[in-house]
């Protein structure tokens, strides 16, 4: 039921509905952060950004949150910290990605990536656990050799081959999604 | 292709792989879709990794959310949650957990003796440093020193807690200068610095105000104090007070006294 109330108290700037957000969540986000290297100062604005990352994607009357409000919120002001780690390294190798700009607009972008972000992540459940696994491993930089090894494949090119039908599989999926048609550069 | 991609996202092209690379994607749609849908698959698969859009990206998507955030409804949003990050944040919190066990207890003597306790014994070391520096109000103004367009700028975002951005500034302003920096500068650089956590920067920078020749100098004890602090150095910060209030007259030689006391205890 909180979850509802919380969407809509986000949706429409309800001050009681968002000061119970902070009470409820607020202790959490600044675990998370502190955890990882981050100052409480830090907490208090990626949680302010979540919430106005996630009240900017809930005008979209379609936008519905399908697992707990708590877990998706976290999940936000996690990638958002992990977003702004990646600003500031950007920023130091003088990347031209990274030219200051405006609050507003830094936010519309993180909630553009955010929700690529969710519908790349719904992807990856609809193909095996066993590419999952496999791909889990290529990303992660093992050698072909080690995931033959670990996987039990007879030769290196087998997994080079599963590794890349898998690969396929996630793109096709992504690829002939509507949503997917939506994000798409242009 | 795909080993191609790969390559290309790895930064293991060589320069005229690169630039080769770069021209095909930019006539060749499908490998330009192909190498947006890998680099998201690799931040999917990374946990410290986010795909940033590029400055240069116009989404109808992104234009819709930069409405909203303009509109009047969307500043009305974005206001009230700031007023409410303030109206929480203004309000000591005691976790919930503790405060619902507070609520079932029994007797008005019980919640005193246990609030007490725990007041004591849970104050972190995190804690310790909110409640000294105190909000930095004793640093002194920019606004009177030098370039004081910059040194304005740099204070008003440090005031308003935007320290990533007073920072930025504060940094670009020192590769404007040949000269070496201001002191009272370079104490809001430390401060900032480990107000975001790059505590080793701070403390190096506080160092290095320490041996200038000025009456801000000795001010880096206290404040490298508060950085061991905040690093859990006990023993360093101990030090540091020790050196203050060695001397009654020296800069927050109470606050050090207070500090020193309260570590003592743990």
């Amino acid at each position: 039921m909180n979850s509802e109330y919380f969407l809509q108290s986000i949706r429409t700037g309800d001050n009681v509905g968002i000061r119970k957000i902070y009470a409820q969540l607020y202790p959490k986000v600044k675990k998370h952060i502190l955890q990882r290297d981050g100052s409480e100062e830090d907490a208090k604005d990626i949680m302010q950004k979540a919430l106005i990352q996630l009240s900017t994607r809930a005008q979209d009357t379609n936008f519905n949150i399908t697992s707990s409000f708590d877990g998706y919120f976290i999940v936000i002001c996690k990638n958002l910290w992990i977003r702004e780690a990646k600003k500031q390294k950007l920023r130091v190798t003088n990347d031209d990605t990274m030219h200051l700009v405006s609050d507003d607009i830094d936010i519309a972008r993180s909630s553009f990536e955010q929700e690529k972000w969710e519908l790349f992540k719904e992807k990856l459940q609809e193909i095996s656990e066993n590419c999952r696994e496999l791909l889990q491993l290529f990303f992660k930089k093992t050698s072909y050799k080690e995931i033959a090894s670990l996987k039990n494949y007879a030769t290196e090119n087998t997994v080079k081959q599963r590794i890349f039908k898998c690969k396929s599989k996630l793109k096709n999926l992504i690829q002939s999604d509507r949503r997917y048609v939506d994000l798409k550069h242009f | 292709m795909d080993t191609n991609i790969e390559r290309f996202l790895n930064n293991e092209m060589n320069k005229e792989e690169r630039a080769l690379f770069i021209k095909e994607m930019n006539t060749n749609e499908e490998l330009k879709e192909a190498v947006e849908i890998y680099k998201e698959m690799q931040v999917i698969y990374n946990d410290a990794d986010w795909n940033i859009e590029t400055s240069s990206l116009k989404h109808p998507k992104i234009d819709r959310s930069l409405a909203f955030l303009r509109s009047e409804k969307g500043k009305n949003i974005k206001n009230t949650i700031a007023e409410e990050a303030e109206i929480y944040f203004s309000q000591k919190h005691t976790p919930l957990r503790i405060r619902k066990f507070i609520l079932t207890a029994g007797s008005i003597a019980a919640i005193f003796i246990i609030g007490f306790f725990l007041l004591k014994t849970n104050e972190t070391n995190i804690d310790l440093y909110a409640e000294f520096k105190n909000d930095w109000k004793e640093l002194p103004s920019l606004t009177l020193r030098g370039n004081t367009n910059d040194f304005t700028s740099i204070e008003t975002l440090f005031r308003q807690k935007k320290y990533k951005k007073s920072l930025l500034l504060l940094e670009t302003h020192k590769q404007k200068t040949t000269s070496s920096l201001d002191p009272q500068l370079l104490l809001y650089e430390g401060i900032l610095n480990l107000e975001l956590n790059k505590k080793e920067e701070a403390v190096r920078i506080f160092k290095e105000l320490l041996l200038k020749d000025t009456l801000d100098a000795f001010k880096a004890h206290w404040y490298l104090a508060l950085s061991y602090l905040k690093t859990n150095n006990l023993t360093l910060a101990k030090q540091e007070l020790q050196i203050i209030i060695n001397d009654p007259k020296n800069f927050k030689d109470k606050e050090a006294k207070e500090l020193l006391a309260q570590l003592k205890r743990k």
